[in-house]
Parts: structure tokens; sequence; C-alpha cells
């Protein structure tokens, strides 16, 4: 009996560790979950005090939308584009600066220091590279364009970002024991049979760290179309969290916008989850 | 073959120059035209500016609620790293050391937390802050960005804390330690690297932070830095120089922390991508 109540006062004081952090996610998380959840079954604007209870109407009204159509379409072109130029380049500049030669720290730290700027100044600050160099050399200003406003996102996440894809790649580069490409050397592995016999399986765990990061980001992009572009010119630019947010805020319909917060969010989880695993699967053959 | 060695570091060193001017040519922009009086902008634009115009700085301090809103996101970064170094450092250390199915269920919760956009939950948690007296607040917006951050933190946390020996906490404990002392005074101690690095990842996402701030602190003296800039270019799109002469003094902070620091943020955002 009483070792039994001395058990329990430690387990009690363990979990006092994590009940900080259990708090901040009850609070922020969960409790804005359920609440989702339920607007989900309402017709409510976010204003008023009535909410009618609507069944499932909502996520009918969301399975037959034609509109989300667009959204859908934008941010898949966004994630797919920027998670492969963002791996390529950034694998492409981590084999380029694993070298030691002078001033290479500093070529690192220029590639990297566009990561610590914040969204809206990246955004505003190619704003007018777009606007006003674009049309010296004679191209056209994408952010203006139906057809390019997306590539013109990519690019400004491209700049932000390559930086980070190359650290990651980097330090994974650096994990390859010079042994083992020695012995590749040595077995007469050509530049191309070491690079895809030695160097991408010991980056396997760098690739299964950095799809998933840009894949869920991608997915996530709002701050771009939010700054550089409202989500337009007409509706080009809008991705889905852009347009949960003009559902929920400027068009006061909760009910519908929420609906498709929550589905969406369940597909994020679900896709991002789908694709770690994967690639995790991935890494062990490799 | 010497020589071709040498041909492939020209080439080498000649696409990483293309690549740093790449990366500093946007910069070139703000810069240039932060520095130019408005006759000059509309004359010249991109051309390399022959006088520095300080006035655009002066302007751009002296606009209503810049202070403020410095403030405001110093305030809140502050307070936000603070309590996340310390929320995610304990809640990661018992979740590593008790290791069973509740506190693994935990972790695997905190790791889905990190897959959630923003943009899903903000309408409940706008009125769930509503309903508490949290929105337009400093402290709301510190709570719902620590919110966004802790399940990436204490990823980062337990990942580090799996590696420390536990057997110094075993000594601590035989020696009359309390649970909460042998954190605080051995392990706490042992976790500087890691510390370091959630210090400054978390600092720049907060001082950084838009989507968040832009819903819970929507009045315009609760403003933080990313606002007051957003908002400087709807108000000031006559003249960018002003805005962009602001955008610079805000980023001060930002690059003096990323120069400081580099390497830890470096060592964290790359950690758990190399094989073991």
């Amino acid at each position: 009996m009483k070792k039994q109540k001395i058990n329990l006062k430690k387990e009690v004081i363990d979990f006092t560790f994590l009940l900080p952090a259990f708090l901040v996610f009850l609070f922020m998380i969960l409790i804005p979950l359920i609440m989702g959840v339920r607007y989900t079954f309402t017709d409510w604007d976010g204003i008023s005090a009535v909410q009618n209870y609507v069944g499932f109407k909502n996520f009918n009204t969301v399975f037959h939308d034609k509109d989300l159509l667009v959204p859908i379409k934008n941010t898949l072109t966004f994630t797919v584009i920027t998670v492969i130029c963002v791996n390529v380049i950034g694998l492409g500049l981590a084999l380029l600066v694993n070298h030691e030669f002078k001033g290479i720290n500093i070529v690192k730290s220029i590639i990297f220091i566009p990561l610590v700027i914040s969204l809206v100044l990246v955004s505003q600050m190619w704003m007018y590279v777009y606007n006003d160099f674009f049309t010296i050399i004679g191209l056209e200003n994408p952010l203006v364009s139906q057809k390019l406003v997306m590539l013109g996102l990519c690019g400004m996440c491209i700049w932000k970002e390559s930086g980070l894809a190359m650290m990651v790649y980097l330090a994974g580069l650096k994990g390859i024991p010079t042994d083992v490409t020695e012995a590749a050397v040595m077995d007469g592995a050509n530049a191309w049979q070491r690079f895809r016999n030695v160097t991408i399986p010991f980056l396997a765990p760098a690739f299964t760290y950095c799809i998933p990061l840009w894949l869920a980001g991608g997915l996530r992009m709002f701050d771009y179309a939010a700054v550089a572009t409202n989500g337009g010119p007409g509706s080009a630019s809008t991705t889905m969290t852009y347009y949960i947010y003009k559902y929920l805020f400027p068009y006061n319909k909760v009910g519908y916008g929420q609906t498709v917060a929550m589905i969406y969010l369940a597909v994020c989880i679900v896709i991002s989850t789908f694709v770690t695993n994967k690639l995790r699967k991935r890494e062990i053959d490799l | 073959m010497r020589n071709s060695k040498k041909v492939k570091l020209s080439v080498n060193i000649l696409i990483l120059s293309g690549m740093c001017i790449l990366m500093l040519a946007p910069f070139y922009v703000a810069i240039c035209y932060a520095f130019k009086s408005r006759t000059d902008f509309v004359k010249t634009k991109l051309a390399f500016p022959t006088s520095l115009y300080l006035d655009n700085f002066k302007e751009a301090v002296a606009v209503p609620n810049y202070f403020t809103a410095f403030r405001n996101s110093v305030i809140v970064a502050v307070c936000m790293v603070l309590m996340i170094v310390l929320v995610s450092s304990t809640g990661a250390y018992i979740i590593t050391r008790k290791n069973n199915k509740l506190y693994n269920i935990f972790y695997y919760i905190f790791q889905l937390v990190i897959l959630i956009p923003f943009q899903t939950l903000m309408f409940p948690l706008y009125r769930e802050l509503n309903a508490i007296h949290a929105l337009n607040t400093l402290w709301g917006l510190v709570l719902a960005q620590i919110g966004m951050n802790v399940g990436y933190v204490v990823f980062l946390y337990a990942g580090f804390i799996k590696g420390v020996p536990i057997s110094l906490e075993e000594a601590a404990e035989l020696d009359g330690c309390n649970k909460y002392q042998t954190f605080f005074h051995i392990v706490f101690p042992l976790l500087k690297p890691i510390n370091m690095t959630v210090f400054v990842l978390s600092f720049l996402n907060s001082w950084n932070d838009f989507a968040i701030s832009m819903i819970i602190c929507q009045k315009k003296e609760m403003r933080t830095i990313p606002m007051m800039q957003y908002a400087f270019f709807g108000e000031y799109s006559s003249n960018v120089s002003v805005a962009f002469a602001g955008a610079l003094i805000a980023m001060v902070p930002a690059v003096v922390v990323y120069f400081l620091a580099q390497k830890y943020i470096v060592a964290g955002m790359t950690a758990g991508a190399v094989k073991n």
C-alpha cells in the first residue's frame, strides 16, 4: 500500500515535467481543434450569436466545390516545384562547397543569409525585383501574370530556402567516411558511380529529413501569397491556406471555411506521414 | 590530372560566385532604394546610389507606432524564447527518460503538431483567445507562437537528450537530489548546445512571424515588426524608400543574431539529418 503511494507520487512528479508542454498543447492545439470540428457542422458567420446546426451540409458543399480546384492546383504546383528545386539546388551547392578553399565560409554564410529574413521582407524585396529589375532586362513581371504568378512565388521560396537544404546535405556529406570513398576509387568507380553508390546512400537520412520538411512547408505556404499577391491576380496564386483564410476572415463564412480547414489539416498530416514513412523504409533498403 | 583539378576548382568557384551574387541581388534593391531621395528614386530607379540620403531612415523611425512595434517584437520574442526553452526542455526530458507507452504517445502527438498549418486552427484559436481576453495582447501572441513551435522544439530537445548519459542523474539522485534539482542543476547545464540552438531558432521564428501576429494582434498599437512592415508597404506605396528604410532597420536584430550564432542555427537545423 505504502509502496504504491510512493510510486504514485513519483509518477505525479514525473508528469509535472510534461505538464507545461501538455497545457500548451491542450489550449493552443487540442481545444481549437475540437472547437474547429464543432464549427464544421454549423452555418456560422463568425460574428453573430446564432450558430445553426446543419449536419454534414458543409462537407457536401466542400466535396462538390469547383472553386477549390484552383487552390488545390496552386498548392500542388508550389509544393512540387519547391521540393524538387530546393533539394536539387541544395544538394548541388552542398557538393560545390564541400571543398576547402579560401573564403568558403563567407560563401556559405552568404548563401544561407536569406533564411533569417522575414517572409514579409522577402516578399516585398522580390516584388520590386520582379517589378523593376525584370522589366529592365526585358522579362515580364511574373506576379501580375495569371500564368506565371505561382512560378514567381516559387522563385522567392527557392531563393530563401536553398541555403538551408545546402547546409543539411553538407552535414550529410561530411558524415561520409573518407575510407569508403577511397575504397570506391581504388575499385575503379567513376565519379557518377561513386555519387550513385556511395554518396546517395549516405545522404539517405538527409533526404528523409529534407523532402518532408519542404513538403509540409509547401502545403502550409501562406505568407508569400498573402504579402506579395493577395492570392491574385484573380485567384491565380490563392493557395489552400490563403483560401481558408479568405473564407474565415474577410468573407465571414466560418462554417464552410472551417470545414475546408479541418479536411485540409487531415490531408496534410496524412500526406506528410505517408511520405516520411516511405522514405524511412527506403533508407533501410539503401 | 593536376590541370583538370585546377579547372574543376575554377569552375566551382565561378558557379559559387554567381550564386552569391544571386543571393545578394534582392538585398541590393532594398538597400539601393532605402538610400535614395524621392526624386532620385523616380529618376534613377536601380542605378547605384551616388549619395547617401539618410532622411528615409529618420522618416521611417518617426512613423507613429514604429517604436511601439519594435518594443512589442522584442517583448514577444524574449518571452517566447524563455518560455519555450523551459516548457520544451522539461517535456522532452521526461519523454526521453520515461520512454514508456504513455510518454511516447505524447512524443508522437508533438511530432504531428509540427505538420499542422496554422490557418487550419487559427479561427477557433482566435475565438478562444477572445474569450479569455488574450486577443490583441502580447501574452496571447506569445502563447500562440509557443503553441505553433512547441512540437518542433520538443523534437529537437528529445533528439539531443537521447545522447546525454543517464549515469550523472542516477548519481545525483543517490546523493539525495530530488527530480527537479537533478534536472535544473545536472541535466539543464548539459543541454547548453541545444539550448543555444533553440534560443536562436525560436527568436528568429518569433521575430519574423507574420501569419500568427496578423490574426492575434490586429490593433495598431499591438502590431509587431513584420505587421508594421506589411502596413508600411501598403501606406507608403508611393514612397517605397521609407518603407525599405524601415524594413532594413527591422532586419538588423535578426542579422546580428545570425552572425553571432550561425553555428548553432546550422547545428539545430541539420540535427537528425546525418547517418549515425
